[in-house]
């Protein structure tokens, strides 16, 4: 809370600042605990006085709308009003002051004059430069459009200053917002070509606000990004992976290392260069760069601001690499109701789920747990679920991480350093909220109504449990279990059909187990052994079980050694479960029909025999 | 045979439903409450009353948060409104005496108190809730330019008064 008080505040200032400050902490003393908590502080950075040694010149590809031709994007009325939240203080890494980047343009200059829906790029046609300078950085003050190339209208000014000029035969056109014609028609009078961009307009007070040129496949990157980073003061924290852009546009262009103000890169083409940015671990791309001596001076980074002026810290780079849902498809799950007696969404298959990595694919038990970074039932949960990785209590499963509900002004934001701060090192999906802490497509689509929210799934893809609320990691076994297909325990041998099968046990989920093969099972009565398998489908292990006689004679297997029974009745009874044992039953053998093919479940039961 | 179905029932105490976001903000309102009114029973009250004031707009805000200061500005103002008209009733019967008849006070949070609602907003969020100009300005509603002047004024005004109460 140590904010700088602005130079123009009368003396004596800071004292009662002071007195100020020290009344309301009294007042507030009781709540300090959860106000450190919970508090959204405001801007992390604010600067005593505008970074004015920065001279704004050269730009990266940048996505303002500004259209040529004459139509007006520009409305000073009403403009976008403010910026948006300031975010909780997150591991940061200071800006140094003497960066090797000699240009800086405000990443805020993107971000708060979003003037039209489509990004600028479509309005530039291809071959075309666009620049445009505001009077004091703002827009709204004055600004100055310089178009060139093949959509320009040419304008009756001559522009004398920019003989020679590699792009000046070709037609141009001027469009300006808040300037008389003659403020306008000096400024143009001004405009010379620049060291490696067509154009520089070296005016006081007029700063290079947008730059960018048409149909350039790295824009379409630098929107996308764009379009999500409109979440705070930094507008662009990472540009996509160096990985991306090669699979995406180098494909067919020359690669050629430079050195770029003293950083290692590389240039694209002909027209631009990309190196990594040492503070953020992010990309910076330029545009327009003919040769590599001309880069040099050219460099431009987009760094983080804080409160409109550049920040003097940024985030630190996030260690867990995000994978992202993109889209989710398919029916959704019912809602989650815990007080409900069954669980609808049991046996129903999850919706289909793209994401920046591919499409997800279950290939085994699945446990999908949503967490939301500022619930604190999910910050409790936390620590058990780093338990029960690490101790394999969660063996024989795949744990999911879903992160939903991000809140930007709430705690522990934003939630890829939440979890690596706390220490998970597991698989993380992030499913992009729906609006400021609401669920996100993902939680939506499987049934959400609480955090934490846990979705077991099996390897064929259906749900077999669901929870919501912290737990223990036992009962998170649990969970786990019920998609758990058993192991074998024995071998079952009736020479009378001809009948020889390997026999499971039944797991958390004996109807997933029991397409692999018969189960044992125990009577719920009298706990009598029961091998239940398919008769007529998955192998059909017990398709000829009703030709049993009373008196054949069958063979159970196990590690134990092998036990021999006799049959002593071939029954039937209505209804799902098999029929009860009898007095003198040992084991039973029934037949699991699939659903909808027969109302009477066929028994075997069967006394063991010693001779 | 069926196959085996949990009911795994939680209570939910032990969840967070979507309800709890707003439990997620309550700390943070509660501290601009206490900057705009100098109390915290006051504030603790005033900022349930915001939150729920926000509660039913939640999803179709797209900056609920935004929405809460301006909120908690708002409903902070009338209750200033009340409070001054309130203290100076009481400052005329005690002849001038004041006295405590809420909750202790200081000489700063009277100094706070006396100023024009919008200067002590101005600075008791920018220098004690760290919020920015433009923070300010919109919950305000006005200007952040606006906002500076009212800081400036602020300041200036309890450098006045406590400046006359010291000596």
């Amino acid at each position: 809370m140590n904010t700088p008080l602005d130079t123009d505040l009368p003396a004596g200032s800071a004292e009662v600042v002071a007195r100020v400050r020290a009344a309301l902490d009294e007042v507030a003393a009781t709540t300090s605990s959860t106000a450190t908590a919970g508090v959204g502080t405001g801007s992390g950075a604010r600067m005593p006085s505008r970074w004015s040694t920065v001279q704004w010149v050269a730009a990266a590809a940048c996505l303002l709308a500004v259209v040529i031709g004459g139509v007006l994007v520009l409305r000073p009325n009403d403009r976008e009003p403010l910026r948006p939240e300031a975010t909780d203080p997150a591991p940061t890494i200071p800006v140094p002051t003497d960066s090797p980047m000699p240009y800086f343009l405000a990443a805020a200059d993107f971000a708060s004059y979003n003037l039209l829906e489509r990004p600028l790029a479509q309005w530039v046609k291809p071959g075309e430069v666009v620049m445009a300078w505001a009077r004091g950085g703002d827009p709204s003050q004055g600004l100055l459009v310089l178009g060139v190339g093949a959509g320009g209208k040419p304008l009756t000014t001559q522009m004398p200053t920019m003989i020679d000029c590699a792009m000046c035969n070709k037609p141009w056109s001027i469009a300006s917002f808040g300037l008389t014609e003659s403020d306008r028609d000096d400024l143009v009078a001004s405009i010379v070509p620049g060291s490696g961009l067509p154009w520089v307009l070296p005016v006081d007070g007029w700063e290079l606000f947008a730059y960018t040129t048409g149909e350039d496949p790295l824009s379409s990157l630098f929107e996308e990004q764009y379009a999500r980073g409109d979440d705070g003061d930094a507008v662009i924290r990472m540009l996509h992976p160096f990985e991306a852009l090669t699979t995406f546009t180098l494909a067919d262009e020359p690669i050629e290392p430079i050195t770029v103000a003293g950083q290692a890169g590389w240039k694209l083409g002909n027209t631009g260069a990309i190196w990594r940015e040492p503070l953020t671990g992010g990309w910076v791309l330029f545009n327009a760069v003919d040769t590599a001596d001309r880069v040099d001076g050219l460099i431009a980074a987009i760094v983080p601001t804080s409160g409109g002026e550049p920040a003097t810290s940024v985030p630190a780079p996030v260690d867990n690499q995000l994978v992202r849902v993109v889209s989710v498809s398919g029916d959704a799950l019912p809602v989650f109701d815990s007080s409900g007696a069954s669980d609808p969404a049991v046996g129903l298959p999850i919706p289909t789920i793209q994401t920046s990595a591919g499409k997800f694919t279950v290939d085994g038990p699945t446990l999908f747990v949503f967490v939301a970074h500022w619930c604190p039932h999910c910050n409790a949960e936390l620590p058990r679920l780093i338990e029960g990785l690490a101790s394999n209590a969660f063996d024989g499963a795949r744990v999911v991480l879903v992160s939903t509900a991000e809140s930007p002004s709430a705690v522990n934001y934003p939630p890829g350093e939440w979890l690596a701060s706390r220490g998970w090192t597991g698989e993380v999906l992030y499913d992009a909220s729906l609006g400021d802490g609401a669920a996100g497509e993902l939680a939506e689509a499987f049934g959400a109504s609480a955090w934490p929210y846990f979705v077991m799934v099996n390897s064929e893809g259906v749900v077999t449990a669901r929870a919501a609320g912290e737990r223990e990691v036992d009962d998170v076994v649990e969970l786990i279990n019920t998609a758990a297909t058993g192991d074998v325990v024995g071998q079952l041998v009736i020479d009378a059909i001809d009948l020889d099968f390997m026999v499971l046990e039944g797991g958390g989920d004996h109807v997933a187990t029991l397409k692999k093969g018969p189960i044992l099972t125990f009577d719920r009565e009298t706990g009598t052994p029961t091998i239940v398998g398919h008769r007529t489908t998955y192998g059909a292990p017990f398709l000829r079980l009703e030709e049993l006689q009373i008196g054949d004679r069958l063979t159970f297997t196990t590690v134990d050694g092998t036990r021999t029974f006799e049959v002593t009745l071939v029954d039937r009874c209505d209804g799902d479960e098999p029929c009860p044992a009898r007095d003198g039953d040992d084991l039973l053998l029934a037949a699991f029909d699939p659903e909808y093919t027969s109302n009477t479940r066929l028994t075997v039961h069967a006394t063991e025999v010693f001779d | 045979m069926q196959s085996a179905r949990l009911a795994l029932r939680v209570p939910l105490m032990t969840a967070c439903t979507f309800d709890d976001f707003y439990r997620a903000h309550h700390a943070d309102a509660v501290r601009w409450a206490v900057a705009l009114v100098g109390s915290l029973a006051v504030a603790e009250e005033l900022a349930h009353d915001s939150l729920e004031a926000v509660r039913p707009r939640l999803t179709s805000l797209d900056n609920p948060a935004a929405y809460l200061r301006r909120v908690v500005v708002n409903r902070a103002r009338s209750w200033h409104r009340w409070h001054v008209r309130e203290r100076r009733r009481v400052l005329r019967v005690t002849a001038g005496q004041p006295t405590s008849y809420t909750q202790p006070t200081s000489e700063v949070l009277d100094a706070l108190a006396s100023l024009p609602y919008r200067q002590r907003a101005a600075v008791t969020l920018r220098f004690w809730a760290d919020w920015t100009d433009e923070q300010i300005a919109d919950a305000l509603g006005c200007a952040p330019a606006s906002v500076r002047v009212l800081v400036h004024r602020g300041i200036a005004a309890l450098r006045a008064d406590l400046k006359e109460t010291v000596e």
